[in-house]
């Protein structure tokens, strides 16, 4: 009977126990369920050790849960105590498998976590490291931040790098093509620097010599205008300056070394230069104060020499060329321009004609009654695009024309 | 230039054609004594620091010449203190404007055009001396 009784007592304790047990269980299950605990680790001797966030608050862990970055707490060992989604797709390994294991498995080079330990102390360590996730290699920066005090573990955000490598890769390659592209062009400037030197020497020379020999040569016996020498002269002058003009028109396209160029210097300059038809045909130029630019100075002397040539050339017959040199600021869109114009009131031109006068060798007028090879308008048009501009014309037969160039300002 | 003072100059020009008659252009014109030429950038170098040869008075150079060019010469003239005080005339065919500037930027006094006559070469003595009276 004795016997039975403490069988009966040995019973109602171990009774008594399991309920313990199960509140114990219970109460990890609810606290589970109600998002009070992080991680759950079971040791060897069976005692569960419970890591649970501190006034825990449900705002802050929602945030840190739904992150789009991956967020990790653990252990100073490098224990995972907890990860959150953004990690787990990351990885492709669900959140319950990640808690538990240790970071240093997910590590390429697992010396790399030593190093993130032992400079915890320094604030905000932050690192790239690679990933290594069953041979994936994912490209991160891994910060730690100790919670020491409130919290005995430490706080991980993994950033994924992989875009912002690929966006780096592609932003080299396309420097790279870049780089190409101006190395090409470069040779081109050099190439066209060397037609331009054969061209204005080699072709010219012998040219020169054609020219002064026929002079000395007589044509006895013929008339004037049937002369072959003089055909032949007439002939190796125009092709003469054809290849002046066409060195001016390469030249046009030339990159020179780009300085800051003071426009009213070369309006003075070109002035000067063309003293002659100027005082010839008491020509009167007026000019507003001019901008500086960024651009070739020998360029420029060639653009404006050219326009006010041609003001003059194609003026009227017993009416003194007036020329008008203006300038604006003008705004398209976002973008502005110093607007310089170059009026006349000359022949004018019927604006049919309008669209083909930038063209090299067309021209609107017989070469008995205009000299020229219709290149001038070419070059000035070529200038311009060089230095990212532009030539427009408008134009009344019979009252004149007005050129506009623009000229974008550097921001 | 005073009057009295009659001029040497040294001119670098590989062209015989053109060599003999600018040689021509220089003796007919009483402003200038002698005449000497030479045929490219490198003698031309040469003859200047020979010590042994009387420094001229004005140097005439083309541009497009074998071994050394105007230009190449030209920037060992201005580089020199002996002779940088040497006043300098570029003649060339070439129009290429880049000559020009790059004559001008180096220090030449001035840049002509080689002529299409032959008598245009007379005007090139005339020329260089109303660039000195300046």
């Amino acid at each position: 009977m004795e016997d039975k009784d403490l069988h009966i007592s040995r019973l109602l304790s171990e009774i008594e126990d399991l309920k313990n047990q199960l509140f114990d269980a219970n109460s990890i299950i609810d606290a589970i369920r109600h998002g009070e605990v992080d991680a759950l680790v079971l040791h060897n001797d069976g005692g569960p050790q419970i890591y649970s966030m501190e006034s825990a608050d449900y705002t802050y862990r929602i945030l840190i849960e739904k992150l789009g970055e991956g967020a990790l707490s653990i252990a100073h060992n490098g224990l995972i105590l907890y990860c959150n989604d953004y990690f787990g797709k990351l990885t492709n390994i669900s959140c319950e498998r990640i808690t538990g294991s240790y970071i240093v498995d997910y590590f390429d080079d697992p010396a790399v976590f030593d190093t993130l330990i032992n400079n915890l102390e320094t604030p905000a360590v932050k690192q790239e490291i690679t990933l290594n996730i069953n041979g994936k290699k994912i490209p991160v920066t891994i910060s730690l931040t100790d919670l020491h005090p409130n919290v005995d573990a430490i706080g991980v955000v993994v950033i994924d790098l992989t875009e912002k490598k690929r966006n780096e890769q592609s932003l080299l390659k396309y420097q790279q093509q870049l780089e190409e592209k101006i190395a090409e062009l470069n040779i081109t400037n050099v190439n066209l620097g060397q037609f331009i030197h054969v061209i204005s020497h080699d072709l010219k020379e012998p040219l020169r010599k054609i020219l002064m020999y026929t002079e000395r040569l007589t044509d006895a016996g013929q008339q004037a205008e049937m002369s072959p020498v003089r055909v032949i002269r007439a002939s190796a002058m125009r092709l003469n300056s054809l290849v002046d003009d066409l060195v001016k028109y390469a030249f046009s396209s030339v990159k020179e070394d780009a300085a800051t160029v003071d426009l009213n210097k070369v309006l003075i300059e070109v002035a000067d230069d063309l003293e002659l038809i100027i005082s010839e045909k008491n020509t009167i130029i007026e000019y507003d104060s001019l901008p500086e630019i960024i651009g070739s100075k020998v360029q420029m002397r060639q653009l404006f020499s050219n326009l006010i040539s041609n003001a003059i050339k194609y003026s009227k017959e017993g009416i003194a060329p007036s020329i008008k040199i203006g300038y604006a600021i003008a705004t398209e869109g976002e973008n502005f321009y110093y607007k310089i114009t170059v009026q006349d009131n000359g022949i004018g031109m019927n604006t049919a004609h309008l669209s083909k006068i930038f063209t090299i060798f067309q021209r609107l007028h017989m070469r008995n009654e205009y000299s020229g090879n219709g290149i001038g308008l070419a070059i000035c048009k070529k200038i311009m695009e060089n230095h990212s501009g532009r030539i427009e014309v408008e134009s009344t037969l019979h009252e004149g024309s007005l050129f506009s160039l623009y000229f974008p300002i550097p921001l | 230039m005073p009057e009295f003072k009659k001029l040497h100059i040294l001119i670098a020009e590989d062209d015989l054609d053109d060599a003999m008659i600018i040689e021509g252009s220089f003796e007919n014109n009483e402003s200038f004594e002698s005449v000497r030429l030479v045929g490219n950038g490198q003698e031309l170098v040469d003859y200047l620091n020979s010590g042994s040869n009387m420094l001229p008075d004005v140097i005439l150079t083309d541009i497009n010449m074998p071994i050394m060019s105007g230009i190449e010469a030209l920037e060992v003239i201005y580089n020199s203190d002996k002779l940088s005080t040497i006043p300098c005339f570029v003649y060339s065919t070439s129009v290429n404007p880049t000559y020009e500037t790059q004559s001008k930027n180096l220090g030449v006094k001035g840049y002509l055009v080689k002529p299409n006559s032959i008598e245009g070469f007379d005007q090139i003595p005339l020329d260089i001396l109303e660039f000195l009276e300046k």
